[in-house]
């Protein structure tokens, strides 16, 4: 009956949806051709759209460490201590976020909500608000220009969201399956991590790869901490490729998309579980 | 083996006490329904015996063990709850054979129980699927049968039939109680349905307000209802109560029409509330006034709503039913069948009925 006023309304959106698409991807997709292509080809007028001659030098000389301009960029280097400082915090995070989310799902102390919705004021601070202050503990602390320093510092910060997604996905999982393991001979460290985890999957994939993308594409904090070459990391690196190459513009392009790389990679294989540990809680299911 | 014993069991959240002193003997083997309205206490003390609840005075035992200070694994009690509260992300077979793997059975040992238990359940098919594809009773029976697996000392039942449609409750009604009679285990069931209870206990416990009101056969709660609040609860249609005062032997009504001879011996004047269940009056030549308000027959029987000049006394009846609506009728309550009870304490005045 009303099957084709629908059917325009489909492609309607989807016609709204692919222009967003564009409008919002095509500088991405514009940078990710431009790796592929050569020197003379970036320069040239009219602009090409495809490569004319597709290419993989730029990537090949991304990993071969050499000195570009009097500045060593060891991209092999900064990746992996991008990898190291993401996923060491994303791990830090996940043990301690499901501790303290569980803690706020289960058990009753004073001022559990009051702490629960505290957690959520330390969000509220514009980053930049903190550059300073953070700079001076650090290095009060010793902590600066070390990997381990900023993975304390993005635990810190990744923490209060993380137990926050957790704790409201663990409150939606029925008291009766723990109550239920622990008639069975359960302890209560057994049933939650037999039960109860299982079962708070989405929110632990949505916890680790929020905190993961976060810490991966960090600059601010890692660019005026990290100081030696060795310890820099892939978005400080990319920083000082967009400076460095204002004309070599598919080294840019070959470094923009192997940072971006891990990042689509998560999101299209995490995907599902994002959308659903984002919105546990919303309907009851 | 696994007798249960309570002793003055109070439980208080904060300043507020929901169980104010219970005391229960359960003997190894027994059904015992713990029934109820809403509130009463009963999962509390359910709960209590199962160990999810602490409780703040008093001693729970098992077979002479006082077990009220054992976390849940410790008590070798297994529970059935309302929600059936199976693991969604395991199983049938991973569901039934979870305690024996936190047991730390060999695998082997767990496959034969998991299968001898779904043999009895009629589970075999379904022992790789997902809670998720079942029906109500299908979880219903695997929620047994992780309770069963164990071959715990006493089962808990937490309102288990209360999530499903009417047929099929009559029907695992019947599945819960021939698996007693087959497995004899220590049972405390919990519902708030006096129908479940009366068809399944041994023993029911009538709960109201965190007291233990009347504990007793099923038979003997509806014949010998210690109090208006037991005899009102137990037994569909309900009894019926009217203010009434003694008169010699007898009793009459306000109205000073006779109602007949008590189950107990009351003053000249003493004013009691009586009570009679709709089965046991009669429409008669003489009798009561009333006047026909309602007529609904079910087939096997009629249930007829007689006005009288300040009640409606419900009636059922299983004659054939000649009057129609409006009808002027006279009944009398059947000899023997008159209780009464104390207009102050709303207890029975019976021999008997002050216990408890």
């Amino acid at each position: 009956m009303n099957e084709q006023p629908r059917t325009l309304n489909w492609i309607m959106l989807g016609l709204i949806g692919l222009v967003i698409s564009i409008y919002v991807l095509f500088p991405v997709f514009w940078l990710f051709l431009a790796s592929f292509k050569t020197q003379p080809e970036l320069a040239q007028l009219p602009i090409s759209f495809w490569p004319e001659a597709p290419t993989l030098e730029a990537y090949k000389a991304l990993f071969s460490p050499t000195h570009q301009k009097g500045q060593l960029l060891d991209w092999p280097q900064l990746i992996g201590n991008s990898f190291f400082i993401a996923v060491s915090s994303t791990i830090i995070v996940l043990i301690f976020g499901t501790l303290a989310g569980y803690a706020f799902a289960r058990l009753n102390f004073p001022g559990r909500d009051l702490i629960l919705g505290g957690l959520l004021i330390s969000r509220m601070f514009q980053g930049a608000a903190l550059l300073l202050p953070t700079y001076r503990l650090m290095s009060m602390l010793g902590l600066q220009d070390s990997l381990i320093g900023l993975v304390l510092l993005y635990s810190a910060f990744g923490l209060p969201f993380a137990t926050w997604i957790i704790a409201s996905s663990l409150r939606e999982i029925p008291r009766e399956l723990e109550e239920s393991a622990m008639m069975d001979g359960a302890s209560r460290l057994q049933s939650m991590v037999m039960v109860v985890l299982p079962l708070a999957t989405p929110a632990l994939i949505t916890a680790a790869m929020w905190h993961f993308v976060g810490a991966w594409s960090e600059f601010a904090f890692a660019s005026i901490l990290l100081e030696s070459n060795e310890h820099k990391t892939v978005t400080i690196g990319l920083a000082s490729f967009v400076e460095l190459f204002t004309l070599e513009f598919q080294y840019v392009g070959a470094a923009a998309t192997i940072v971006a790389l891990p990042i689509m990679l998560i999101f299209l294989f995490g995907q599902r579980y994002f959308t659903r540990g984002l919105l546990a809680g919303a309907v009851k299911g | 083996m696994g007798s249960v014993t309570l002793r003055n069991i109070r439980k208080s959240y904060g300043a507020v006490e929901v169980l104010h002193g219970i005391d229960l003997d359960i003997k190894d083997g027994e059904f015992t329904v713990l029934v109820g309205p809403s509130g009463c206490g009963k999962s509390t003390l359910l709960r209590s015996i199962a160990g999810l609840e602490t409780i703040s005075d008093g001693e729970i035992s098992v077979d002479d063990t006082v077990i009220n200070t054992l976390v849940p694994k410790e008590r070798d009690i297994a529970m059935v709850f309302q929600n059936y509260a199976l693991y969604p992300h395991m199983t049938v077979a991973k569901n039934m054979g979870f305690s024996l793997r936190l047991a730390k059975e060999s695998q082997e040992e767990i496959d034969k129980k998991v299968k001898a238990a779904a043999e009895i359940l009629d589970l075999n098919a379904l022992l790789d699927r997902y809670p998720r594809q079942l029906s109500g009773g299908q979880r219903q029976r695997v929620a047994m049968g992780r309770a069963i697996v164990r071959d715990p000392k006493v089962f808990l039942f937490d309102e288990p039939l209360s999530n499903l449609d009417a047929k099929l409750r009559v029907q695992m009604r019947s599945e819960i109680k021939e698996l007693h009679q087959r497995l004899k285990t220590t049972t405390i069931y919990v519902t708030h349905d006096q129908i479940e209870a009366m068809t399944m206990a041994d023993k029911i416990v009538v709960m109201r307000g965190g007291h233990v009101e009347q504990i007793g056969s099923p038979i003997e709660l509806y014949d010998n209802p210690a109090s208006v609040f037991v005899a009102g609860f137990i037994g569909s249609p309900a009894m019926n109560f009217i203010d009434a005062v003694g008169d010699g032997k007898a009793l009459k009504t306000t109205t000073q029409e006779l109602l007949g001879t008590p189950n107990a011996t009351v003053a000249s004047g003493q004013k009691v509330i009586a009570g009679f269940r709709p089965e046991d009056i009669r429409l008669a030549e003489k009798g009561i006034a009333a006047k026909v308000a309602l007529i609904e027959p079910t087939g096997a029987e009629t249930q007829l709503t007689l006005r009288t000049e300040n009640e409606a006394i419900i009636m059922t009846t299983r004659d054939r039913i000649t009057h129609s609506v409006g009808d002027q009728v006279f009944f009398e309550v059947i000899e023997g069948k008159l209780h009464c009870f104390d207009s102050e304490t709303e207890r029975s005045l019976a021999e008997g009925g002050q216990a408890q």
